[in-house]
């Protein structure tokens, strides 16, 4: 289904939606990030500071409620997501390939119930990137493209004054349909133009992984290399560059205590990070990634080498959240494309 | 609904075996499943195994 809809009608989808909660970027102290609509839906962002995972895979949730009176069995209460049906709008094709990423992860071997409840209630609506939205964009290098239709539902195509829609799953025909007055049939000149700009987008000069495919070979070959060391070397652990990264998704399992007669409490579920030193802190006190270089490798070697040999794929998405946020300049890309360069 | 693998196995402590006394003290917990069900393993697995209110500790599980 393809459709355009004038960007004075853009409201008016959104208004439509009266089964979801529509989020689309807002921009709150220079910052743009995913926000429930409450006003003019703006696409004229860059990319937000946080991806669009937390709606299926939150900083933190409850699993289940326990309560145990002493002597008796404790008694569990699922706690189950309530989440509403999210219609996300103004979703990069980089975060949208974060999304099949996501879902490989939360359902290889096992289903991941709470994961799973969230994500089929959400809808992401992806806006082409026409030029890249940032100076460390470097989609394509990994396999995936300004005007990628990956892990979305519609993708939308600013040409002026106007958007080109096009549905991709079921999912976006429906939120379409829903408000399918707005929307008109696209000429042969619009068309032309969604395919001219969809080029121009990918000609589009961006940074890039030099030899992506090789990558993961080189890597495995570098595991014991002391570059990781010296690329580490001023890194802080503060761990911005995995909170903030579309695929990410290692978390932590905690018991809040709330009452002690009867004992009460809940089991959660919060987001963790590798680059943390007691991330793989042994109650023995040992730690097997002591130092931020072995931290650093293995963020890195899961983005290009672990997560490519169990799904045949690179993690990495290509966003460059990473690298813009990194208050101590650790550069992705630099970084795979040194230690590839001095593999053995 | 599929199975919700973060729902615990309930077990209850039946007995406490004395293995080493001192200061880093050996003891032996003997469990009773509570749900009837147990939990199946492969070879190299672990348990996580938690008392409401008092933590966790990951258990080596030997076949």
């Amino acid at each position: 289904m393809e459709k355009i809809l004038d960007k004075k009608r853009l409201d008016d989808w959104a208004a439509a939606l009266t089964n979801y909660e529509v989020q689309a970027p807002s921009q709150e102290d220079g910052i743009w990030g995913f926000q429930p609509v409450n006003g003019p839906v703006r696409l004229d962002h860059t990319n937000t500071k946080q991806p669009p995972k937390e709606f299926a895979f939150p900083q933190r949730e409850v699993f289940f409620t326990f309560e145990q009176i002493k002597g008796e069995a404790p008694r569990l209460t699922q706690v189950l997501p309530q989440a509403p049906r999210h219609a996300v709008f103004g979703v990069r094709p980089c975060d949208g390939r974060g999304v099949p990423r996501m879902d490989k992860v939360f359902n290889d071997h096992v289903e991941d119930t709470y994961y799973n409840t969230r994500r089929k209630n959400v809808a992401y609506v992806g806006l082409a990137c026409n030029k890249p939205p940032s100076a460390n964009c470097f989609c394509l290098s990994v396999g995936g493209s300004p005007v990628s239709t990956d892990g979305l539902d519609v993708l939308m195509t600013d040409l002026g004054d106007r958007y080109f829609v096009a549905a991709v799953t079921d999912a976006g025909k429906a939120l379409m349909a829903e408000a399918a007055k707005v929307f008109s049939e696209p000429s042969a000149t619009d068309q032309k133009q969604v395919k001219q700009a969809h080029a121009a987008a990918v000609a589009h000069p961006q940074r890039a992984v030099n030899n992506p495919d090789q990558a993961p070979a080189k890597l495995k070959a570098s595991f014991k290399s002391p570059l990781w060391d010296e690329l580490a070397r001023a890194c802080i652990g503060c761990g911005i560059c995995t909170f903030l990264c579309p695929t990410c998704h290692c978390f932590d399992i905690n018991d809040e205590v709330h009452g002690k007669a009867p004992l009460k409490g809940q089991r959660v579920r919060t987001w963790d990070n590798c680059q943390f030193p007691d991330f793989t802190m042994h109650s023995s006190g040992h730690n097997p990634r002591e130092g931020t270089g072995a931290r650093l490798r293995q963020r890195v070697g899961h983005k290009f080498q672990y997560f490519y040999e169990n799904f045949g794929m690179h993690q990495c998405v290509g966003c460059g959240r990473c690298i813009t946020e990194c208050p101590v300049g650790i550069d992705i890309i630099n970084v795979v494309n040194k230690v590839a360069e001095n593999a053995a | 609904m599929p199975h919700n693998i973060y729902l615990p196995n309930l077990a209850r402590v039946i007995y406490i075996k004395d293995e080493v006394p001192g200061e880093r003290a050996i003891r032996t917990f003997h469990l009773e499943p509570l749900d009837g069900g147990w939990f199946d393993h492969e070879c190299g697995q672990c348990a996580m195994l938690s008392v409401f209110g008092r933590g966790e500790a990951l258990i080596s599980i030997a076949s």
